[in-house]
């Protein structure tokens, strides 16, 4: 972990330069915040704390509530530069246009930490939610894997999750939330065929996905060339106002 | 050996189609009064308590007492396809299937795997209920649809002259009053009011179309705990309440 105190705004793009994007960053001060894109905002100068994480998502939080009050998604171009004293953080994304802007007149700290977390993965929510959280945070399936659509169609059926790897090979995604049977293999396989089908030479990747997989399926899956992820799927309440019969 | 036949398969689809959005899967207790399935969704937020008596199949015949292990989603998507047709179940203990066969002037049969669950002990919670209100099925599933249109949740509130079913949202409020003439059992020991998900209520009210009447058991701030009944099946449902915000 690195950190300066009370950076001058040229030594603190520096710092961000050197240690961005290969550690977490965070950045304390003054600063505004303006952001074009969807909507419009401008936020006038006040002390917040700006996350930059790995995956090149920025998020300006306040010293309130959970939300951050702007953000950017992974993925995000982020640049720093000094302008008349002042650090400036843009991050922008083409598609859909967005850009963000942040000036700090006075930096607190920054600090940049590369965070080592192994832990098993552990999604929580509604039971109808399990695809719709992999779309919320595709590293559930793992590293870099970028989603394109969900619930793509083809010949035999609907595809609940189609994107490709970090090295850009298609991946399909078959989520089954309880009871596995050889049936689910049968039904990624076909959708696995379907696409070699149209391009016979491109390597695809069928993964399966479910909280437990017997060994059979396991067996099967690697049989013909299918990978399996294991998801510890953890039921939570739909929000915090929402009671448990549990504590009746 | 199990064996039942329904010719009209109303009762089971209508019972399964409320209960499977909440519970994935379940063991089904098969003895010789019937079927009954109790089970907890996975957010511990609703109880389904469902007893198909055997009065309610044309046929019914089991020797000794069974859990059969049932993926309630895949049931349910089986039985969309009954349409008006006599059903016939049996169970196929060689395969460890559940044959499931519609007859009308084809016979379809579909093969339904069972599967293990896990049989935990559920903890129901012991509830004293200050209010009793019996009212037709349809005056509480047309309220829950007004509501959904406001709202995501719904208020349940009784005084001594009336049961009122109310939502407030960002577009606008809506509020049902039903008043004590209009049940058909009224009985109210104090004001009360609680708060629920439509998410979970708008799943229940699907037993609405089978039932003759619907119980309601509501006190302040605890669960709700709704009776659906008929002459032969009961589908109970008991909700956690939401906290109302200030």
């Amino acid at each position: 972990m690195y950190f300066e105190v009370a950076p001058t705004a040229e030594s603190a793009k520096k710092f961000l330069e050197e240690q961005s994007p290969k550690s977490m960053i965070l950045i304390i001060g003054d600063c505004r915040v303006k952001y074009r894109g969807r909507a419009k905002s401008f936020l006038d100068f006040g002390e917040r704390l700006v996350v930059i994480k790995r995956d090149k998502s920025i998020m300006v939080q306040r010293d309130t509530k959970c939300e951050p009050v702007n953000w950017q998604p992974p993925g995000s171009v982020i640049e720093y530069g000094c302008n008349d004293e002042f650090l400036v953080i843009y991050a922008f994304r083409n598609n859909p246009p967005e850009k963000m802007r942040i000036e700090f007149r006075k930096i607190k700290m920054v600090l940049s930490t590369v965070l080592q977390d192994y832990a098993p993965l552990n999604v929580v929510g509604m039971e109808t939610s399990y695809v719709g959280k992999i779309m919320e945070d595709p590293a559930i399936i793992e590293e870099g894997f970028h989603i394109y659509k969900k619930e793509k169609r083809t010949a035999s059926g609907s595809i609940d999750i189609y994107g490709v790897d970090s090295k850009g090979v298609p991946v399909i995604v078959e989520v089954k939330r309880s009871q596995v049977t050889p049936l689910a293999v049968t039904q990624l396989e076909a959708y696995v065929l379907d696409l070699k089908r149209k391009n016979p030479e491109v390597e695809v990747r069928g993964i399966l996905v479910a909280p437990r997989i017997p060994k059979m399926v396991k067996n099967l899956l690697r049989e013909k060339g299918l990978e399996f992820k294991e998801v510890g799927w953890e039921f939570e309440l739909p929000d915090e106002k929402q009671k448990s019969l549990l504590e009746f | 050996m199990f064996k039942a036949r329904l010719a009209d398969p109303k009762i089971l689809k209508y019972s399964i189609d409320a209960v499977s959005n909440m519970i994935d899967e379940a063991g089904v207790s098969v003895t010789k009064d019937g079927l009954r399935l109790k089970a907890m969704d996975p957010a511990h937020v609703a109880l389904v308590d469902l007893e198909l008596k055997k009065e309610a199949f044309d046929e019914f015949e089991v020797e000794e007492p069974l859990v059969l292990g049932i993926d309630l989603e895949r049931l349910n998507t089986i039985l969309k396809r009954a349409g008006t047709d006599q059903i016939l179940i049996q169970l196929d203990s060689e395969n460890n299937v559940l044959k499931i066969r519609f007859k009308n002037s084809s016979t379809r049969t579909f093969d339904l795997p069972l599967i293990e669950v896990s049989e935990e002990e559920l903890k129901v919670p012991n509830l004293d209920f200050p209010s009793q209100i019996e009212i037709p099925p349809k005056i509480l599933s047309e309220s829950i649809k007004d509501a959904e249109i406001v709202s995501d949740h719904v208020t349940l509130m009784v005084d001594e002259e009336n049961l009122f079913i109310s939502a407030k949202g960002d577009l606008g409020n809506v509020e049902v009053k039903v008043p004590k003439d209009e049940a058909k059992s009224f009985e109210v020991s104090k004001s009360c009011r609680s708060m629920f998900s439509l998410e979970y209520l708008k799943d229940m009210i699907k037993a609405s179309d089978i039932a003759d009447s619907v119980k309601i058991y509501l006190g302040d701030n605890i669960p709700v705990r709704m009776d659906f009944t008929t002459e032969n099946a009961r589908l109970s449902f008991l909700l956690a309440p939401r906290i109302e915000s200030e």
